[in-house]
C-alpha cells in the first residue's frame, strides 16, 4: 500500500536565497517496504524534504503549497500533539552526523528510553528490557553494560547504531536516514547499509534515503528520484536509473562518479622528482595530566614520483594521508627517514634553508573555505608566493593575472575577496596560488572531497590539463579510491600509515592483492553509463562479493 | 575513581592559589614605599617605638627574603594575620566578626542574581527564537544595568525606597535598639541585595542567554524533536542542562568580582561586613587589616571556585575523562 | 574600507561612536570651556541647576561648578579607559601570543597566572595596589591592566592556537613565508576583529573600575573625577540629589557608548555577511 504520498509540495525560501524555493512540485510516492533513494548534490533541497515530512521546517521556510499524505492522512491537518505522536513513533528519522546527534551529557541508554517514555511505555522495567533489546538488534556488543555509556565513549560507527536503535524504539513504519552514513568511513559504512537493509527485511519498513554517494544507491535503493536545485529531474526504479539514466543531469552524475581515467594513461618512466624513503612519525598526544596516548602516523613509508606523473594516496582518516602530505611538503618534520626534492636530501633543513628550495614543491589544501585568507584579495593571495620568493611586484602581479585566467577565474577576480566565490572556484584560486611559484611538483592534500560530484570533475580535469601544459608531478591524497582511480597513473593504498599496497592504477583495481584494498573498493559505485562499461570494471564486479 | 582523582587536582590547584595570593600579599607589603613595618602598623601605631620593633621581629625583616616569606606563611597557617593596633586587636577577630554578614550579603544576591538572572536569559532566548520583543526589552535592560556603577545605583536605590518612598532603610544591618527580628533583619537586607546582585543579573541574563541559544541550535535539539519528545522535556533536558554548564563555570569565575562589588555596596549602606572594614582601614591607614580582608575573601572565593569545578564535573561527565581530549 | 562602512550602518554603533568623539572634544578643550580648574569654588554652595547660566548645572557642597566638574572628569574617564586598554592590550598580546605560538609548558605557565589573576577578587587587588603605591593616573591604570589583562591573553591566545591552523598559514607557510610575515599578514589582520572587541569590553570595564576607585578615595588627587564626585555628594542625597545623579549618569552613557561601539565592530567585522 502507499504508505508516503508527495504532491506538488513547494517550500518556499526567503528573500535573498540564491533561487525561490527549495523545493518546487515535487511528487513522490512510497510504498510499505520499498526503500526510496532520493539523490542530489548539495543545496538540490533533499534535506528539506525530509524536514517538512517531519515539521521541523527551520522558521523562515514554509510549505507554500502541495500535500504530504502519510497514510493517506494529510499532515497539515495534523495538531502538534497528533504530529509529536508521530515522530518517533510511525515516522523516525536517522541524522547525518552521530556525534551531534546524540546528548553529550547524557547516557546512550537514557537517550533511547526518553523515547520509549515518551511514547508511552509506562513500566521502568519494561523500558529498560527494550531498550537492551534495540541495543543488541542494532549489533550493538554487551547491551546491558553499553546502555550506560556516554556517547563520546563510542566510536563513530557505534553512535550511529545507537542512533538508528533509538529510530526503531516503535518499529516506524516509515524511517528517514539522511545521510547517515557521509561521515564514517568505508568498512562502518558497508556496516550500517548491511543493518538498514536487514531492519527493512525484517519489518517490511518503508525508507526514505537521501544521499549524494552513489555507492550507497547502489546498495541499498528500489527506487531513485533525483532532484537539482529543488526540481525533480528524474524518477523510476534503481536498475532504471543508474543504468539508463534519462535526463542529461543524472547522465552528468553518474559520469561524473563513475572510475574512468580522464585521460588515456601513459607509461611513465622519466627521472624520480620525489622521493620518500622510510619515514616514521609519531604523535604524541596528553590527556589530563599524566596520559599520554602516542600514534604512530606513518610507519617505514617508502613512495617514488617520476617526472610527468600523478601518484595517488588513498586511504581513510587515521591512515596517515596526511600526514605524509605534510612531510613531503615539510610542513612537518618525519622522525626518522629521508625526503628528497629532486634529489635533494630536505628531511632536516632548517626552514631558513629550505625557503628557496620551496618553489619547487608546493601544496593545495582540502577546505576551500579555509585555505584563503579571508582579508585578502585573490590577487594578493596569488601574488605571496612569487612575493615571498623574491621576484617584483610588477613580476608577481603579471603571473597573478596570467594564472588566474589559467584556471579558468574570470580576470576580474584579481581586485575581490574569496568569500564572494563558490567552493569551486576557491579550489582553483587555491591552485593558481601554488602555481605561482612555479613548481615541478604539488600536493594534492583532498583537494576536491569538500566538492560535489559535478564540480569535482571539472577540477580533477583542470589538474589534468595543468599537468599536461607545465610539466606537472603530481601527488594527489584522498580518501576516495574512484576518484584517485581517474586520475592517477599509480596509486599507493594506506592503512594504519603503512603503504600496504602499491602500483599501476588499472592493475590494483583489477586485482587487488591486499584485502583492505579490495574493502576499499567495493566502496565503489559500480554503476556507470553502458558505454563506460570497461573489462576493468567487470572484473572489479566479480573480485567483490555482492552486497549483503 | 576518576572523580576522586578530579577532586583532589583541584584541591591542589586551590592551594596553590591561595599560596599564591599569600606570595602576591607579601610581595606588595615590600615592595611598597617605605618602611614596611610602618605600613603595617598603621596611622594609629607608628608612634608607638616598642610596637614597630615588635612588628620587625615578627616579620623578620633584618632576615632573607625567602625567610621572611617562610615566617609570614607560618604565620598565617597558625590564623595570625596580624594585630591592628587602631583596634587593639588581631585582625582575624576583626573579620571573623564581620564575615557572616558579608557572607549573607554575598549569599543571597548570588542567589537572586543567578535564578533571576538564568529565567530571564531563558525567557530572552526562547523569545528571540520566536522573534518576540520580548528579547529585546530584556538584552537592552540587562545592558542598561550592567553599565550601572554600583554604588551609584546602590546610593538612588536609597533616594527612591528609603528618601523618598521611606519604605525600607538604608543604614545597616538591623535597627538600633531593637530586639533580633527577622523582618527586621531582612528589611535591611533587601536594597543592599538587590544593589548588589544588579550587575550581575545583567551578565547572567547576558551569558544565559547566549548558552541556551546555542544549545538551541544544536543537532541533539532537532533530534530530540525528530523523537517526538515533549516540548518541555526537550526544553529542560536537553537545552537547559547543557547550557548550564558555561553558566555554572562562569559563576566561579566571577565570584572574585561580587566579593568585589560587595565592597562599594557595604561601604554606601553602612553594612557591618568585611568590605566595610576594609573600606575604614583604608581610610586609616591599617594595611594589616587591609590585607588580611583580602587573604581572607581570595580564600573564600578559591574555595568556592573548587565547588563550581566539581559541580562542572559531576555535570559534565567529558571534564576529567580524557575521553574528548 | 567595507569594515568602516558596515560599521556606520548601525544607529546604535554610531551614535556610540558619535557621542564618545564629542566628549573626547569637550573634555580636550575644558580648560576653554569652563575655566582652568574645576576645584575653584566659583559659586556659592548647593546651587541647583538650570537656575544660573553662568553654572548650568549647578554647584556642589563647596560651591564648586559641576559642569566643569564633569568635563574634568571625562578626561580622567577617556584617559584612563584609553590607557588602561593600551596597556592591557601590550601585556596581552605578548602573554597570548607567546602561549599560543609556542605552546607546551610554557602556554601551561602563562594560562595558570592568567587564571590566578581572573579568579581573585580584582578589585580589591586593585584598591590595595593604588593604596599602597599612592594614588596617582599612573598607578591607577596600572592596577587596573593588571587585573585586565588576562581575558586580553587568553582571547589573543586562542585566536594564535585557532589560526596557526588554519590552512591558509600553512599554506603560507609552504610557499616560505616568513614566521614574521605570517604574524603580520595572515594572522594579525584576522585576529583584529574579536580583538578589537574585547578591547572595548576591557574599556568599559576599566572606565567602571576607576569611578569605584574614586569613589573609595583612591583617585587622583590632582584630577577631578566623576567617581569622586559622587562620593562627595553622598551625604546630601536627600537634598542634592543631582550632584550624585549626574556623574553617575555620565559614566553610565560612557560605558553604553563604548558598548554600542564594540558591538558594532564585532558586526562589521564579520568577513562576507551580508546585514
Amino acid at each position: 500500500m502507499t504508505l508516503l504520498r508527495v504532491e506538488n509540495l513547494r517550500i518556499a525560501l526567503p528573500a535573498g536565497a540564491d533561487r525561490s524555493h527549495a523545493l518546487y512540485d515535487l511528487s513522490l510516492q512510497l510504498r510499505s517496504g520499498e526503500c526510496l533513494c532520493v539523490v542530489g548534490e548539495s543545496g538540490s533541497g533533499k534535506s528539506m524534504l525530509a524536514k517538512a515530512l517531519l515539521r521541523q521546517l527551520p522558521t523562515p521556510l514554509t510549505v507554500e503549497s502541495g500535500r504530504l499524505l502519510f497514510r493517506d492522512e494529510d499532515l497539515a491537518n495534523l495538531s502538534e500533539t497528533a504530529m509529536r505522536q508521530l515522530r518517533g513513533r510511525d515516522i523516525s528519522m536517522v541524522f547525518q552526523e552521530p556525534m551531534s546527534a546524540l546528548n553529550p551529557l547524557l547516557r546512550v541508554g537514557e537517550q533511547i528510553d526518553e523515547t520509549l517514555r515518551a511514547h508511552g511505555v509506562k513500566s521502568a522495567q519494561e523500558r529498560r528490557r527494550r531498550v537492551v533489546d534495540l541495543l543488541g538488534y542494532v549489533g550493538l556488543p554487551e547491551p546491558e553494560r553499553l546502555r550506560l555509556a556516554y556517547p563520546f565513549e563510542l566510536s563513530g560507527g557505534q553512535r550511529q547504531r545507537v542512533v538508528i536503535a533509538m529510530a526503531l524504539a516503535f518499529d516506524p513504519s516509515l524511517l528517514i536516514a539522511d545521510e547517515p552514513t557521509s561521515a564514517l568511513d568505508v568498512t562502518t559504512q558497508a556496516q550500517i547499509i548491511g543493518l538498514l537493509r536487514k531492519i527493512q527485511q525484517d519489518k517490511g519498513m518503508a525508507l526514505l534515503f537521501i544521499t549524494h554517494d552513489f555507492t550507497v544507491v547502489e546498495a541499498i535503493a528500489d527506487r531513485v528520484l533525483v532532484l537539482e536545485k529543488g526540481q525533480l529531474v528524474e524518477q523510476g526504479s534503481a536498475h532504471q536509473v543508474l543504468r539508463e539514466p534519462q535526463a542529461l543531469y543524472t547522465q552528468q552524475l553518474l559520469a561524473a562518479v563513475s572510475a574512468q581515467p580522464l585521460a588515456p594513461r601513459t607509461l611513465v618512466d622519466g627521472p624520480v622528482v620525489l622521493k620518500a624513503k622510510q619515514l616514521n612519525k609519531v604523535f604524541h598526544s596528553h590527556s589530563g595530566w599524566w596520559r599520554k596516548r602516542t600514534t604512530q602516523a606513518l610507519a617505514q613509508v617508502q613512495l617514488t614520483l617520476r617526472e610527468g606523473e600523478t601518484l595517488g594516496i588513498v586511504g581513510e582518516s587515521g591512515s596517515g594521508k596526511s600526514t605524509l602530505g605534510r612531510c613531503l611538503v615539510r610542513l612537518l618534520r618525519a622522525d626518522s627517514g629521508q625526503v628528497q626534492w629532486l634529489g635533494q636530501d630536505v628531511t632536516t633543513l632548517s626552514d631558513g634553508r629550505l625557503r628557496a628550495l620551496r618553489s619547487d614543491v608546493q601544496m593545495i589544501f582540502q577546505d576551500p573555505f579555509a585555505s584563503l585568507n579571508p582579508r585578502q584579495t585573490v590577487g594578493r593571495i596569488v601574488m605571496t608566493g612569487p612575493l615571498v620568493q623574491g621576484h617584483s611586484k610588477a613580476e608577481a602581479e603579471r603571473r597573478a593575472r596570467s594564472l588566474l585566467v589559467l584556471v579558468g577565474l574570470p580576470a576580474t577576480a584579481f581586485e575581490r575577496y574569496p568569500h564572494e566565490f563558490s567552493g569551486g572556484q576557491r579550489q582553483r584560486i587555491g591552485i593558481a596560488r601554488a602555481l605561482a611559484v612555479e613548481p615541478k611538483i604539488l600536493i594534492a592534500d583532498e583537494c576536491v572531497s569538500a566538492l560535489d560530484a559535478l564540480i569535482q570533475v571539472q577540477i580533477l580535469e583542470l589538474l589534468e590539463d595543468l599537468q599536461r601544459r607545465l610539466k606537472l608531478s603530481i601527488v594527489f591524497i584522498t580518501h576516495d579510491l574512484r576518484v584517485a582511480a581517474r586520475l592517477c597513473d599509480r596509486i599507493a593504498v594506506m592503512q594504519g600509515g603503512h603503504v600496504v599496497e602499491q602500483g599501476e592504477t588499472a592493475a590494483l583495481l583489477a586485482h587487488p592483492h591486499h584485502a583492505y584494498t579490495q574493502t576499499l573498493l567495493r566502496g565503489c559505485p559500480r554503476t556507470a553509463s553502458p558505454s563506460t562499461v570497461t573489462p576493468e570494471n567487470l572484473e572489479s564486479k566479480e573480485a567483490c562479493p555482492n552486497h549483503g | 575513581m576518576n572523580g576522586v582523582l578530579y577532586l583532589g587536582g583541584r584541591l591542589l590547584k586551590a592551594l596553590l592559589m591561595v599560596v599564591a595570593v599569600l606570595v602576591l600579599i607579601f610581595l606588595l607589603i615590600r615592595l611598597a614605599p617605605g618602611d614596611p613595618a610602618l605600613l603595617l602598623a598603621g596611622e594609629a601605631g607608628v608612634d608607638d617605638v616598642q610596637f614597630i620593633e615588635q612588628l620587625r621581629q615578627t616579620m623578620g625583616l633584618d632576615k632573607p627574603l625567602l625567610q621572611q616569606l617562610l615566617m609570614y606563611l607560618g604565620n598565617i597557617a597558625h590564623l595570625d594575620l596580624g594585630y591592628s593596633y587602631r583596634n587593639q586587636t588581631s585582625v582575624w577577630s576583626l573579620i571573623a566578626e564581620r564575615l557572616p554578614a558579608t557572607l549573607a550579603l554575598m549569599g543571597s544576591a548570588f542567589v537572586l542574581s543567578s535564578v533571576l538572572g538564568v529565567t530571564l536569559g531563558v525567557l530572552a532566548a526562547r523569545a528571540r527564537q520566536k522573534r518576540h520583543w520580548l528579547d529585546g526589552v530584556i538584552s537592552h535592560g540587562a545592558l542598561l544595568l550592567y553599565a550601572m556603577p554600583p554604588f551609584w545605583l546602590a546610593m538612588l536605590l536609597i533616594l527612591v525606597f528609603s528618601v523618598i518612598l521611606d519604605w525600607l532603610p538604608a543604614f545597616g544591618m538591623e535597627s538600633v535598639g531593637k530586639d533580633f527580628s527577622l523582618l527586621d533583619r531582612v528589611q535591611h537586607l533587601l536594597l543592599p541585595c538587590v544593589s548588589l546582585s544588579v550587575m550581575f543579573l545583567a551578565l547572567y541574563i547576558h551569558l544565559t542567554r547566549a548558552a541556551v541559544l546555542e544549545a538551541l541550535g544544536q543537532e541533539y535539539v532537532r533530534t530530540a524533536h525528530a523523537k517526538g519528545l515533549h516540548p518541555r522535556r526537550i526544553l529542560w533536558v536537553h537545552v537547559l542542562r547543557n547550557a548550564l554548564l558555561p553558566v555554572v563555570t562562569f559563576a566561579g569565575l566571577q565570584i572574585g568580582q561580587l566579593a568585589s562589588v560587595a565592597l562599594l555596596v557595604e561601604v554606601v549602606y553602612s553594612w557591618p561586613g568585611i568590605g566595610r572594614l576594609m573600606y575604614d582601614s583604608l581610610a586609616q591607614r591599617d594595611y594589616g587589616v587591609l590585607m588580611g580582608g583580602f587573604l581572607v575573601i581570595s580564600i573564600l572565593v578559591v574555595g568556592f571556585n573548587v565547588l563550581t569545578d566539581v559541580i562542572c564535573r559531576f555535570l559534565d561527565p567529558r571534564i576529567g575523562a580524557g575521553g574528548q581530549g | 574600507m567595507r569594515v568602516l562602512k558596515r560599521f556606520v550602518r548601525q544607529p546604535s554603533a554610531l551614535i556610540g561612536a558619535l557621542f564618545l568623539l564629542l566628549l573626547a572634544a569637550l573634555a580636550l578643550a575644558a580648560p576653554w570651556l569652563t575655566g582652568s580648574s574645576p576645584w575653584v569654588m566659583s559659586t556659592q554652595p548647593m546651587l541647583a541647576p538650570f537656575h544660573d547660566p553662568a553654572h548650568w548645572l549647578g554647584s556642589d557642597l563647596l560651591g564648586r561648578d559641576l559642569g566643569s566638574g564633569l568635563l574634568y572628569g571625562a578626561r580622567v574617564s577617556l584617559a584612563v579607559g584609553v590607557l588602561t586598554s593600551l596597556a592591557t592590550l601590550l601585556v596581552g598580546l605578548l602573554v597570548g601570543a607567546l602561549a599560543g605560538y609556542f605552546g607546551g609548558w610554557l602556554d601551561g605557565v602563562l594560562m595558570r597566572i592568567a587564571e590566578f589573576f581572573q579568579i581573585i577578587p580584582q578589585l580589591v587587588l586593585a584598591v590595595i595596589l593604588v593604596a599602597v603605591l599612592e594614588p596617582s593616573l599612573g598607578t591607577i591604570v596600572l592596577a587596573i591592566a593588571l587585573v585586565a589583562w588576562p581575558a586580553v591573553a587568553r582571547l589573543v591566545r586562542s585566536e594564535f592556537l585557532t589560526l596557526r591552523q588554519r590552512e591558509f598559514v600553512q599554506a603560507a607557510r609552504v610557499l616560505g613565508q616568513s614566521p614574521w610575515g605570517i604574524i603580520s599578514q595572515q594572522i594579525l589582520p584576522n585576529a583584529l576583529a574579536p580583538l578589537l572587541v574585547v578591547m572595548t569590553f576591557v574599556m568599559a570595564t576599566a572606565i567602571l573600575t576607576e569611578s569605584a576607585l574614586a569613589f573609595l578615595g583612591l583617585s587622583d588627587p590632582e584630577a577631578m573625577s566623576w567617581g569622586y564626585m559622587i562620593n562627595a555628594s553622598r551625604g546630601l542625597l536627600r537634598d542634592a540629589w543631582w550632584m550624585s545623579f549626574l556623574p553617575g549618569l555620565a559614566i553610565v552613557l560612557c560605558v553604553l557608548a563604548v558598548n554600542r561601539v564594540g558591538e558594532g565592530l564585532r558586526v562589521a567585522f564579520e568577513p562576507g555577511r551580508s546585514l
